[in-house]
């Protein structure tokens, strides 16, 4: 096994500066590890609310940010080292597909633009009938018929539409890894399972790593092997998608899992009392960042946080409900993903 | 259980076009419901079904170049649409009250929460100090919060706590009407489903019937009691939920359903292919047709309309009644 992109007891603090008087720093991610592998391409979820960190973990893996500390890597060099031959073969092998398909598009070109833009930067075609037959092909792939998509205006097409253009795009590059964020959250739901269906496929069929970064466990769970799930920068617990979907460990993870919203009228809602998950908590906690909020908290939560415990050989939760289990020997949390 | 209680609010052939320079778009077009006091419906439709639309024009808040072309909006009994601005201003919060869309962000930020309450109270009487001070007090216990936060500005409050106040200030006068458009849209998860169950309980508490908008089949499913299908301006399927989400009848609704990732166990993800048509000169038929699986000759040339179908629904499609039920994918 060899890594392909690597994240090592990386931590992101926010502020903390000020010339007179020194702000609390804000922690948007608290010693996260985990690596992508080269020879066993999976999806992979990083499932969170707003404030869990994920977005941050995002621009980390891009590199669009510089961690506070820890290590970054890709193909084992750090990202903050890259030669520029290197950073253009990580530029091309690693692939972003943002949330808002309105905001990465410049309206005054032809949606031909972002398709050409990564052929000629990465050359990626010796000819131009080449790059064309690239595009095709690659427009092709996500479900789009070229004569109805090219030449045409951005607001000529739809979110849906833009969105698949955005796989287009990341695909013509012939990535690694595909870093989704939040790629269908705009998207209308009857559009949303035909952009992820494509990711899947790409996936499968062309090998490409694909690290989802959603607030959607449903979604998540649907096309994703194994699921992270981050509270406040910290994972609360990690493993294949099959467990932490149907047999959650972690009391957040239940509480997200049985808010999920879901179309089945047997499944309902009850109105059992809910933890304000939301603001500043009403009491610090030195321990689990989630204990003011835990319904099973104890007084252990609060002085120490929890280790990586290890219930199974597919998961981690950071918990002391699971204090008779072993704890993870690494901090890598991909220890107990489950390949495919 | 619903079925004795009184009418509250009739909408029938209701139409709200857009006016452009190359014609109207009929974003609402012929919309026929009713509710029933303390009845909870849920309207579902993707971006551009008009489900905003006819949200905010049935209070008649919409703007320009929105206009209403016909139709009637009886609330308990009177036409919202014959009424002369000073009437409608009285029924406007009094019986009939709107949670915006993105209602966190439609709070002043320079006023305080008590303000933002009192505002809608005082623009309906001429209550003393300490009338008004106890229904404030009352309008946020009633949405699950302190009676201090009224003092508080919007952004001292998390996201949650605003749409909370949004709640209060929407039901303070005991309104028979809620139309709440995607109350919760900006909401995490677990701040959703408290939101959703505080609405519920303000609305059975106040006897009221809600018009819930949205796009999430999930959040409908969860809360309401009758759902109604938007579909490029038209209600395509209207019907009880429980008998929607078993036995769709509309093909849209039915490729809509099945588009729903499952929680329960992983499959093949499907979506609904082609994309809803533009509303502006839509050609005459089915507005779904392109993208039906049914479809049939009928279909491109004769626009259907509602009939009953068993078992409980009303539903736009000229299956029926030739069929009892939506036959298998052909």
């Amino acid at each position: 096994m060899s890594a392909l992109l690597e994240l090592k007891d990386v931590t992101k603090t926010y502020g903390g500066g000020g010339l007179l008087r020194k702000r609390p720093a804000v922690v948007a991610l608290d010693n996260v590890s985990f690596t992508i592998e080269d020879d066993n391409p999976t999806i992979t979820a990083i499932a969170g609310e707003s404030g869990s960190g994920k977005t941050t973990l995002a621009h980390l893996l891009l590199g669009h940010i510089d961690q506070t500390k820890g290590i970054v890597r890709y193909r084992g060099q750090e990202l903050s080292r890259m030669t520029a031959d290197e950073r253009l073969r990580f530029r091309r092998e690693v692939q972003p597909i943002f949330q808002d398909p309105f905001a990465a598009f410049n309206p005054f070109y032809r949606i031909d633009h972002v398709l050409t833009m990564p052929i000629k930067r990465f050359k990626l075609a010796g000819s131009a009938v080449e790059g064309q037959r690239l595009i095709v092909e690659a427009l092709e792939m996500v479900g789009l018929r070229p004569r109805e998509t090219l030449g045409r205006f951005p607001h000529q097409l739809s979110g849906g539409q833009r969105q698949r253009i955005m796989v287009a795009r990341a695909l013509l590059c012939r990535p690694r890894v595909i870093l989704a964020d939040e790629p269908v959250s705009m998207v209308d739901a009857s559009l949303r399972a035909t952009i992820l269906a494509s990711l899947q496929q790409l996936n499968r069929d062309l090998g490409i790593s694909v690290i989802y970064i959603t607030h959607d466990l449903t979604t998540a769970y649907q096309i994703s092997d194994n699921i992270v799930v981050l509270y406040r920068g910290s994972v609360a617990e990690a493993g294949s998608a099959e467990r932490v979907i149907h047999d959650p460990k972690h009391p957040y993870t239940r509480l997200l899992v049985s808010s999920i919203p879901v179309p089945d009228r047997r499944r309902r809602w009850t109105g059992e009392h809910l933890p304000d998950t939301e603001g500043p908590a009403a009491r610090t906690s030195l321990g689990c960042k989630f204990a003011a909020r835990c319904p099973n908290a104890m007084d252990m939560c609060w002085s120490n946080p929890p280790p990586p415990y290890r219930p199974d050989e597919h998961r981690v939760a950071s918990c002391f409900l699971h204090r008779d289990s072993p704890v993870l020997e690494s901090t890598d949390v991909s220890a107990v993903f489950m390949g495919r | 259980m619903t079925a004795a209680l009184a009418e509250v609010l009739r909408v029938e052939d209701f139409a709200v076009h857009y006016r452009t320079p190359r014609g109207p778009v009929k974003a609402v077009d012929g919309v026929t419901f009713s509710l029933r006091a303390g009845e909870r419906l849920g309207l579902i439709g993707e971006s551009g079904s008009g489900k905003t639309t006819m949200g905010t024009a049935l209070m008649r808040l919409h703007r320009p170049p929105a206009h209403i072309v016909r139709g009637r909006v009886l609330l308990n009994g009177r036409d919202l649409l014959a009424l002369s601005q000073r009437e409608l201003d009285a029924m406007r919060l009094g019986e009939i009250a709107l949670v915006p869309q993105g209602a966190m962000n439609a709070l002043n930020p320079v006023m305080r929460i008590r303000d933002q309450i009192e505002d809608g109270i005082l623009a309906h009487g001429t209550p003393t100090r300490q009338e008004l001070a106890e229904r404030v007090a009352q309008a946020l216990a009633r949405v699950g919060l302190q009676a201090d936060l009224a003092d508080r500005y919007p952004h001292e409050l998390s996201g949650g706590q605003k749409q909370r106040v949004a709640l209060a200030i929407a039901t303070v006068l005991n309104p028979s009407v809620i139309v709440a458009d995607e109350p919760t849209s900006a909401l995490d998860v677990v701040v959703q489903r408290q939101v959703m169950l505080t609405l519920g309980q303000v609305q059975q508490g106040i006897g009221a019937a809600v018009i819930l908008i949205g796009h999430d089949m999930g959040l409908i499913a969860q809360f309401a009691d009758t759902v109604g299908v938007l579909y490029a301006g038209k209600l395509v399927e209207y019907g009880p939920i429980d008998d929607v989400l078993d036995a769709p009848r509309h093909p849209y609704t039915r490729m809509l359903v099945d588009s729903l990732p499952s929680l329960e166990a992983k499959r093949e993800l499907r979506g609904i292919p082609g994309l809803p048509p533009p509303l502006l000169n839509l050609p005459p038929g089915c507005p779904f047709a392109p993208r039906c699986p049914y479809a049939f000759a009928r279909c491109q040339d004769e626009t259907p309309l509602p009939q009953v179908v068993p078992p409980g629904q009303r539903v736009a499609c000229h299956l029926y009644p030739t069929h009892a039920e939506l036959p298998v994918l052909p």
